[in-house]
C-alpha cells in the first residue's frame, strides 16, 4: 500500500496517461462514495478522461447489496479485464465501505495500484494531465504537390510535430498559397508511418497569395494554433468535400518560359530524323499555345557519344545549335543538326550536355520557368565506370548531380523521349525522365507540353497549402 | 611441305605440346595466346621474343597480334583444336670468365620451346568416343606444363568449371595413374593457374573491397595487383562468389591432383587495365579496357598492357627446361 | 531437275548465349540432334576468320546401325548478333543426303547443286527438305578446270591432303567451283570420301581433304599455289602421270570426260591404296579406248573391258538400237556373269546401272536380243534365287525411284519374272503390280487389312504405300460398315502409316498422304470423338499428321483438338498434374470461352431452327458456324505452334 501526497499521485498517473494503450482506470474512494474515471485516446491519438459513474456509499447498497457485492458488478461492468489496461485506485478516508470497496476493485483486478491520497480532485487531476500529456501521433499539415512523374497535384503530409511533442512546442514550415481566396490549414495526426488515422483540425486562413513561413504552436494534444495567422477560423465542411474541389494541376501564373531541347544526334538517319521530329513539333506546338511568344525561349543542343580508342580522352563538347532563343531560331537550328555515327554503342554525352545547360543556365533570371527535353537513345555516362561495363565520362561529369542541382536552382522539369524503352526501373532514364517519359513511338506532345510545364490549362482552385517538388523534402501521401 | 605421310583422318602431326591450355569457352585462352607476345615485347627485361617455329604458327602468331593491336578487339572462339608451335627468344646474357673478368662475352640466348595446344572450351564435356577429344586427353597426357584458365565472370554467370575440370583430370588420371610410373599418385604436370580478365570490374572491385591489392612502390602507373602469396586466397574466394556450388571445390581438386609445389597461381589479364595517358596513372573510377563497339562486340580502348601473361609461360618453361633460362631472373 | 530428301541441322550459338556451340535446330528423323553435332563439330574447317566466311564446306559420315553413307554440305556465315561474350561467332547451315539417293537419281550431284539448294532453303521446321537439285553440270564443271584443279586431283590420288595457297583473293563462289571442278575430275565415287572446305585454318586439326588456305598445314598436306606452273619438288610420278592424262583432255573432250567420270559412282575410298591405284589407272585405260573408237592408231590395245565399260557399251547399243553390236557385247557380259562375281562387284554394278539406266527405244520393244542382255544382266546384278529385299532395290536399280511403270520394259519384265521372289508380301504386291492389275488384285484378295498396312508400314516403299493406301479406298466402302471398321482398326494399330509416311514423304506431301489415310478410315470430317480416338493411341504424332488432322476436322472441334493436342504434349512432357498442366488447361478454357460464347448462339439458333425441323439452315447460321471454327482452329495452331 502505498502512500503518496498529491505530486506522486501526479507522477504516476502522468506516466500512465502517456503510456496506457486501450485505456486507463481510475477509481477514486473517498469518504461519501467512489467514482469511476476512464482515460482513452480518440482516433487521433488526443486523451480525454470521462467520469463512468459516481456513487455514495448510500447508493450502493440501496437495493440490498452489500458493498463488495456492488462495487464488483460496477467494476465488471466499468474496467476492462484486460491486465494491459492499468488500473489505480485512490482512497481519501478509510473505513468499511472503503476497505470492502477496495478488496472487491482488487478481487476484479488484483494488479490494480492503490494509492492512499489527500485533497486531491482526481477528475481536476486527469483533465490537467491530459492536456498537458505529449502528442501520441505525428501531426502533419496537409499540403499539395506536384508529382513527379506527371505534375499532377497531390496531397502529402508535412510534418509538424511528431509523436511525444510538448504542448508549448512550435514547429515551422514554409508553404504557397496559390488562391486569393487563402487556404485551409488542415492538420491530420499519422498513428505510424503510413497510417494516417484522422483530421485533428481544419482552418481556413485568409492569406494573401504567395510565400509563407507559418508557426504552428501546439497547444494541447488535438489543438494546433496558428498565431501569426489572424481571422482563422474553423473550415466545416467534410474533408472529402474539401478534396473534392482540388484541381488536377496547378494553374500557373504567366511567366517566362525557356525549354531546352537537346538531341542526341548519334544513330541512323531515320532515328535522328525521328528524334528531331519531336523536338519541333514541340517546338512548334509551344509556339502555337504561347499566348506571349516574347516570353518563350528555347535552346537546341545536339549530343552525340564519346569517342574512346583515341590516346587521349575526348573531351568534345556538345554542339550548342541555338541558346534562348525565338522558336523560329530554334526551328532553324534544329535543321542545322545532322546525324552522326555512333562512336560508343551503350551511352552517350548527356552528362556533358547537362554540365552545358547548367553553365549557361546560371546567366538566366530566376523566374524562368525552365524546362529539359532530352531526346535520345543511349543514356548518360556514370561519373565513375561500374560494373556494366560503361566507361566514365572522360570529364567525369556526374549527371544526376548537375540535373538535381538545376532542378533545385531554376525548377528545372527534365522530361524525355526515348528510342526505345528504359532497360531497366533504375535507368538513368527515368531518373531524366521524372516529368515525363515517352517512347519515340508513341509520343503525346499536348501531354509532355503540360507536364514540363510550358502550357498552362485551366484549371480550379488550390485551396490547400502548396509545395513545390523542389523544397519538398519528401513527405507521406 | 612436309614429307611424313599422313591422312587427314589422323589428327597425329608430329610431336604434342610441351603446354596444354585448359579452360572453359570465353575464358580468354586464345586471348592469352594473343597477348603473349606483346607481354613479352613490353617486359621490362628487354628483348623477350615470341616467334612461330613453322609457317603455320608464324601466320596464327601474327594473326593473333593483328586482332588485339589493330583490330582492337578479341580472337573469335576456338572451334577447332588449334596447335602452335612456338617459341621464346631471350635476350642474350653476356657473361664473363671467372679466370678472366676483365672481357665480358655474350653467352647463347635462353630458348624457350612453346607448343600450345588450343581448343574450344567445351570439348572437356564432350565423350571419349569424339576424336578430338581424345587428341586432346593424349595430349595432355603427354605435355608436361599446363595453364589452366579460370574465368571469374564466366563463373559468376555459368559455373562450369568445376564440371569441365573435373572430367579432364579424372581422364588424364585415369590413363596416367593407373601404372606405376607415379608412385605418388599425383600427375606430374606442372600447372599454371591463371585467373582471367582481372580488368573486368567485377574481378577487380572483388580484389580492391575485399583487400587483396597491393600498389608496387616502384610501379608509376599505380596499377593495384595481387600479391603472389595472396593470389591462391583471391582464388578460392572468387570460387565462393560463383554461380555453381561446385567451384568452391576447384582448389581442392586441383591441390589434390598436383604436386603442391608444381602448381603457381596467377592473376591475370590479356589487354590490362586503361590508364589514361593524360592523368599517367592508375584511376580506380576509369579503368575499363574493354568496352562494347558500335557493331556490339568488344572492343579494346587503351593500350595493351597484359599483366601476368609471360609470367606463367616463363614459369612453366623454366620448370620444364631448367637448363634454357638457367637462374636467370626472369619474372621481374 | 532431281529432288531428293535431305536431313539438315544448325550449328551455331543464339545471341548472347554462354554456351558453346550447339545444333541449334535440326531436322528429326533419320540423325540424331547429337549425331549432328558430333559430325558437324568432326569436319570443322578451323576457326572462323573474317576472310573465310562465307565457307563452303563437305562432309561425309555413316549413320544408322548400318553404317549407311551420307554426303553433307555446309554452309557458314557470321550473324549480326554477338554470344554472351561479346564475341563474333559463326553460324553452320548443314544439309546432308543419303549416298544412295545421290548415285540413284537420274543425274549424279555436284557440290555447287547442292549448295544452291541449301541457300534455297530456310532451315524451320523440323521436316528434312526435299532439295530441287540442278542436273550435273558437265559443260560448267569442264569451264572450271584449270592446271590447279588437274594437279589437285592428282594430288589427291597419292592419299594425302591438298592445301591450296595462294588464293585469298578469289572469290567463296570461285573456290567452290574449283572444289567442284576438282571432284569432277575423279570418279565420282570418291566424292563419297571426300571432305573439301573453300577455306580452312591449318593451326587447327581438321579432317577437310582438299581445301583453300593461307598457309599449308605442318605436315602431311600437299601446297598447292594456285596457278603456278611450277611442280613441287616431290612430286609423285603416278600423280604426274593423272595430271598429264588429264591434260590432254580440253574442250568437249574435256566434257565427255567428266560426264564420263560422273557416272562411276560406285564408293570409293582416298584412304583405300587399291582404290586410288585403280583411279590412276582409269584414264590410261580411257585414252586407248577413245582412240580406237575413233579409229586412230594407237599401240596399247586393252586386254579385256571392265564389266562397266561393257555396261556402259551395252548401253549406248541399246540407245542406238545396235541389235549386232548388243549380240556380241551379250557374249561378253554372259562370259563374266558366269564367272565369280564378288558381292561387292554386283553392288557396284547395281550402282552403275542405277545411274545410267537402260531405256530400250520402243523398236526393241520386241527384241529378243535385249531381252537376253536383261536376263544376263539381272543374274549379273543379283544372285539367283533372289532375296525378297532385292525386289524393290531391283526396281530402283532399273527403273529409277520415281518412274516405275515407265521405267521397265516389257522385256525387262519378262527377264524379271523369271527371277523374281514371291516370299516377301512387298516384293509380292511389287510383282503383281508390274505385272498388271489382274495379278495385283489377285495378291491383295488374300492380304487381310492388317496384313496390308502392316506391309505399307515394313516396306516403307512409295509404290508399295500407293498400292496399300489405294487398297483400303476400296475396301472402306461407307456402305460396308464391317469393311471400314476393319479398315480403321488396321489403319489404327499400324498408327495410320506414320512410320511410312513420314519416312517416304516430305512435307507437303506427307500431309496429303495423311489426309488420305484418315479419309479412308473416317470418311467423313472427323468428329471430336473422332480426334480423341485418334490422338489417344498416337505419342508425339508428327506435326504434318496434324496439319491433315486440320484439314479434316469437322465444325466445332477445335477445342476438342486443341485440349487432346494440349493433354498429348503434357504426357509426353511429364507435366500431367502439375501446375502447368492446371494453367494451361485454365488457359485453353479462357481462350475457348469466348468462342463458346459464339458456339452458344449458335447453339440457340440451332435451337430455333430445330423448332421448324424443315426449315434450311440460314447462310446466317452457316456463317456464325464457320468463323467460331475459323477462330478456334487460329487458336489451335498457334498453341500448337507455340508448343
Amino acid at each position: 500500500m502505498h502512500h503518496f501526497a498529491e505530486g506522486g499521485l501526479r507522477g504516476e498517473l502522468a506516466d500512465l496517461v502517456v503510456s496506457f494503450r486501450e485505456r486507463l482506470a481510475v477509481v477514486e474512494i473517498d469518504a461519501a462514495g467512489i467514482r469511476v474515471f476512464e482515460v482513452r485516446a480518440d482516433e487521433v491519438g488526443t486523451a480525454h478522461h470521462t467520469r463512468r459513474a459516481s456513487a455514495k456509499w448510500s447508493t450502493l447498497t440501496a437495493s440490498g447489496d452489500e458493498v463488495f457485492d456492488a462495487m464488483l458488478r460496477i467494476a465488471r461492468d466499468l474496467i476492462s479485464a484486460d491486465e494491459t489496461d492499468p488500473v489505480v485506485i485512490t482512497r481519501s478516508a478509510g473505513g468499511h465501505e472503503q476497505d470492502a470497496a477496495v478488496r472487491a476493485l482488487r478481487q476484479w483486478r488484483p494488479s490494480a495500484r492503490l494509492v492512499e491520497v489527500s485533497g486531491v480532485k482526481v477528475g481536476e487531476l486527469l483533465g490537467e494531465l491530459t492536456a498537458g500529456a505529449p502528442l501520441r501521433q505525428t501531426y502533419d499539415l496537409i499540403v499539395a504537390r506536384e508529382r513527379a512523374e506527371d505534375g499532377r497535384l497531390e496531397l502529402v503530409g508535412r510534418r509538424l510535430f511528431g509523436a511525444g511533442a510538448q504542448p508549448g512546442d512550435e514547429a515551422h514550415v514554409t508553404v504557397t498559397c496559390t488562391d486569393a481566396g487563402g487556404m485551409v490549414l488542415a492538420v491530420s495526426a499519422w498513428s505510424g508511418p503510413l497510417q494516417p488515422s484522422g483530421l485533428v483540425s481544419a482552418d481556413h486562413a485568409p492569406l494573401p497569395p504567395g510565400r509563407h513561413a507559418l508557426r504552428a504552436v501546439l497547444e494541447r494534444p488535438g489543438l494546433v494554433r496558428f498565431p501569426e495567422v489572424p481571422g482563422l477560423r474553423p473550415d466545416t465542411r467534410p474533408w472529402e468535400e474539401v478534396v473534392a474541389t482540388l484541381p488536377e494541376r496547378l494553374q500557373r501564373a504567366s511567366r517566362p518560359a525557356h525549354l531546352v531541347c537537346a538531341i542526341e544526334t548519334a544513330g541512323t538517319r531515320e532515328e535522328f530524323e525521328a528524334r528531331s521530329h519531336w523536338a519541333g513539333y514541340v517546338i512548334d506546338l509551344l509556339a502555337e499555345r504561347c499566348p506571349d511568344l516574347q516570353q518563350l525561349k528555347v535552346s537546341v543542343v545536339g549530343y552525340g557519344t564519346h569517342v574512346y580508342d583515341t590516346r587521349h580522352a575526348d573531351r568534345s563538347r556538345p554542339a550548342l545549335a541555338a541558346w534562348s532563343a525565338s522558336t523560329a531560331q530554334a526551328r532553324a537550328a534544329l535543321e542545322s543538326l545532322r546525324p552522326t555515327t555512333p562512336t560508343y554503342p551503350n551511352a552517350a554525352q548527356i552528362e556533358d550536355m547537362l554540365a552545358e545547360v547548367r553553365t549557361r543556365l546560371l546567366r538566366q533570371p530566376a523566374s524562368t520557368r525552365t524546362a529539359l527535353l532530352t531526346i535520345g537513345a543511349r543514356p548518360p555516362h556514370p561519373p565513375r565506370s561500374g560494373l556494366d561495363r560503361v566507361p566514365a565520362c572522360p570529364a567525369r561529369h556526374d549527371w544526376l548531380a548537375l540535373l538535381r542541382e538545376m532542378e533545385q536552382h531554376h525548377g528545372l522539369r527534365s522530361a524525355v523521349i526515348c528510342d526505345s524503352p528504359p532497360a531497366t526501373s533504375t535507368s538513368p532514364w527515368r531518373r531524366l525522365g521524372s516529368t515525363a517519359l515517352f517512347q519515340v513511338d508513341a509520343v503525346n506532345a499536348e501531354e509532355l507540353a503540360v507536364r514540363l510545364g510550358l502550357v498552362t490549362e485551366p484549371a480550379g482552385v488550390l485551396s490547400l497549402p502548396f509545395v513545390s517538388q523542389s523544397e519538398d523534402s519528401g513527405g507521406r501521401h | 611441305m612436309a614429307d611424313t605421310d599422313s591422312a587427314p583422318g589422323d589428327p597425329e602431326r608430329g610431336r604434342e605440346p610441351d603446354i596444354a591450355m585448359w579452360g572453359a569457352s570465353g575464358s580468354g585462352k586464345t586471348a592469352f595466346l594473343a597477348a603473349l607476345s606483346i607481354a613479352l615485347n613490353k617486359s621490362r627485361d628487354a628483348g623477350w621474343r615470341l616467334i612461330g617455329e613453322n609457317a603455320v604458327s608464324r601466320t596464327e602468331l601474327a594473326k593473333l597480334r593483328n586482332t588485339l593491336l589493330q583490330a582492337r578487339t578479341f580472337p573469335a572462339p576456338t572451334e577447332a583444336l588449334t596447335h602452335y608451335s612456338w617459341m621464346i627468344i631471350g635476350p642474350a646474357e653476356t657473361r664473363r670468365r671467372w679466370w678472366w673478368p676483365w672481357t665480358a662475352r655474350a653467352a647463347k640466348a635462353p630458348k624457350i620451346k612453346l607448343d600450345f595446344l588450343d581448343l574450344r572450351g567445351d570439348l572437356y564435356a564432350e565423350s571419349e568416343s569424339n576424336i578430338d577429344k581424345k587428341a586432346l586427353v593424349d595430349s595432355l597426357v603427354k605435355s608436361r606444363g599446363l595453364i589452366y584458365m579460370f574465368d571469374p565472370d564466366r563463373e559468376a554467370r555459368v559455373g562450369d568449371a568445376f564440371k569441365h575440370l573435373d572430367a579432364a583430370l579424372h581422364e588424364v588420371a585415369g590413363r596416367m595413374l593407373v601404372g606405376d610410373e607415379y608412385e605418388d599418385g599425383k600427375l606430374p604436370h606442372h600447372i599454371a593457374v591463371c585467373i582471367t580478365k582481372y580488368d573486368d570490374p567485377r574481378v577487380l572491385r572483388i580484389a580492391m573491397e575485399e583487400g587483396f591489392t597491393e600498389r608496387d612502390p616502384t610501379d608509376e602507373l599505380r596499377i593495384p595487383h595481387v600479391p603472389p602469396d595472396r593470389v591462391r586466397d583471391f582464388f578460392r574466394l572468387l570460387c565462393h562468389e560463383a554461380h555453381d556450388h561446385n567451384t568452391e571445390m576447384i582448389l581442392d581438386l586441383i591441390e589434390a591432383f598436383f604436386h603442391k609445389d608444381r602448381i603457381r597461381y596467377f592473376v591475370t589479364s590479356s589487354v590490362g587495365l586503361f590508364i589514361d595517358e593524360d592523368l599517367g596513372r592508375f584511376d580506380p573510377d576509369d579503368y575499363l579496357n574493354v568496352i562494347d563497339d558500335a557493331g556490339g562486340g568488344l572492343t579494346i580502348r587503351g593500350a595493351i598492357r597484359p599483366m601476368n601473361v609471360m609470367e606463367p609461360v616463363l614459369w612453366l618453361g623454366q620448370m620444364l627446361r631448367p637448363g634454357a633460362i638457367g637462374s636467370r631472373r626472369w619474372d621481374g | 531437275m532431281g529432288r531428293l530428301t535431305a536431313h539438315w541441322a544448325i550449328l551455331g550459338k543464339t545471341p548472347e548465349s554462354l554456351d558453346d556451340y550447339s545444333v541449334i535446330r535440326c531436322s528429326a528423323g533419320a540423325i540424331s540432334n547429337a549425331e549432328f553435332g558430333m559430325w558437324l563439330k568432326a569436319f570443322t574447317s578451323g576457326t572462323m576468320e573474317p576472310k573465310a566466311l562465307p565457307r563452303v564446306a563437305t562432309s561425309y559420315f555413316a549413320a544408322g546401325p548400318d553404317g549407311e553413307p551420307w554426303l553433307g554440305l555446309s554452309l557458314q556465315r557470321e550473324p549480326d548478333s554477338q554470344d554472351g561474350f561479346h564475341r563474333p561467332y559463326a553460324m553452320t547451315y548443314y544439309v546432308c543426303v543419303r549416298w544412295a539417293d545421290v548415285v540413284a537419281g537420274p543425274s549424279t550431284v555436284s557440290y555447287r547443286a547442292l549448295y544452291e539448294a541449301l541457300a534455297e532453303e530456310d532451315f524451320s521446321g523440323d521436316a528434312p527438305f526435299r532439295l530441287s537439285l540442278a542436273t550435273y553440270d558437265e559443260r560448267h564443271l569442264a569451264g572450271q578446270v584449270n592446271g590447279t584443279a588437274r594437279r589437285a586431283a592428282a594430288l589427291l590420288l597419292t592419299g594425302r591432303p591438298v592445301c591450296v595457297v595462294r588464293a585469298g583473293r578469289l572469290s567463296p563462289d570461285r573456290r567452290l567451283d574449283f572444289l567442284d571442278a576438282v571432284a569432277a575430275l575423279l570418279p565420282y565415287g570418291f566424292r563419297h570420301t571426300l571432305a573439301v572446305s573453300t577455306w580452312t585454318n591449318s593451326a587447327s586439326r581438321h579432317r577437310i581433304r582438299l581445301s583453300f588456305a593461307e598457309v599449308p598445314p605442318t605436315h602431311g598436306a600437299w601446297e598447292l599455289p594456285w596457278e603456278a606452273d611450277d611442280r613441287p619438288a616431290s612430286f609423285p610420278p603416278q600423280a604426274l602421270l593423272y595430271e598429264k592424262e588429264l591434260e590432254r583432255y580440253q574442250g568437249d573432250d574435256l566434257c565427255d570426260l567428266v560426264g564420263w567420270l560422273g557416272t562411276m559412282v560406285e564408293p570409293r575410298d582416298f584412304d583405300d591404296v587399291s582404290h586410288r591405284a585403280a583411279a590412276s589407272r582409269l584414264l590410261r585405260g580411257r585414252a586407248s579406248d577413245r582412240v580406237t573408237a575413233y579409229g586412230g592408231q594407237s599401240v596399247v590395245r586393252q586386254p579385256r573391258p571392265s564389266v562397266e565399260q561393257l555396261l556402259h557399251q551395252c548401253r549406248e547399243s541399246i540407245a542406238h538400237a545396235e541389235e549386232q553390236r548388243l549380240g556380241a557385247l551379250n557374249a561378253q557380259l554372259a562370259e563374266r556373269a558366269r564367272g565369280r562375281v564378288t558381292e561387292q562387284d554386283r553392288k557396284t554394278y547395281r550402282v552403275f546401272i542405277r545411274a545410267n539406266p537402260i531405256r530400250p527405244p520402243e523398236r526393241l520393244s520386241g527384241s529378243a536380243v535385249v531381252r537376253d542382255f536383261f536376263e544376263i544382266l539381272l543374274r549379273l546384278l543379283y544372285v539367283p534365287p533372289m532375296h525378297a529385299a532385292d525386289v524393290e532395290e531391283m526396281l530402283v536399280d532399273l527403273g529409277g525411284q520415281r518412274r516405275l511403270e515407265h521405267g521397265l520394259s516389257p522385256a525387262l519384265l519378262a527377264a524379271m519374272s523369271k527371277l523374281l521372289p514371291v516370299s516377301a508380301p512387298s516384293g509380292r504386291l511389287l510383282i503383281a503390280y508390274l505385272q498388271g492389275s489382274e495379278h495385283l488384285h489377285k495378291v491383295l484378295a488374300v492380304m487381310s487389312e492388317d496384313e496390308l498396312c502392316h506391309v505399307a508400314v515394313r516396306s516403307r516403299n512409295r509404290k508399295v504405300l500407293e498400292i496399300v493406301i489405294t487398297e483400303a479406298d476400296r475396301r472402306a466402302l461407307p456402305t460396308d460398315p464391317r469393311g471400314m471398321e476393319a479398315v480403321r482398326y488396321a489403319l489404327a494399330r499400324n498408327r495410320y502409316l506414320i512410320e511410312a509416311i513420314s519416312s517416304i514423304c516430305a512435307a507437303e506431301e506427307s500431309v496429303l498422304r495423311y489426309q488420305d489415310v484418315l479419309w479412308v478410315g473416317h470418311r467423313r470430317y472427323l468428329t471430336s470423338a473422332d480426334i480423341k480416338e485418334i490422338l489417344a493411341d498416337l505419342d508425339s504424332p508428327p506435326r504434318t499428321f496434324l496439319l491433315a488432322i486440320m484439314t479434316l476436322g469437322a465444325p466445332e472441334t477445335a477445342p476438342a483438338l486443341l485440349h487432346t493436342m494440349a493433354g498429348g504434349t503434357m504426357r509426353e512432357l511429364g507435366v500431367t498434374g502439375t501446375p502447368v498442366a492446371d494453367a494451361v488447361k485454365a488457359g485453353l478454357d479462357r481462350m475457348l470461352s469466348r468462342d463458346d460464347a459464339g458456339d452458344g448462339r449458335m447453339a440457340r439458333y440451332r435451337r430455333r431452327a430445330g423448332l421448324g425441323r424443315l426449315a434450311p439452315a440460314s447462310t446466317l447460321g452457316k456463317a456464325l458456324a464457320g468463323a467460331s471454327v475459323v477462330l478456334v482452329a487460329a487458336a489451335a495452331l498457334a498453341l500448337w505452334l507455340w508448343l
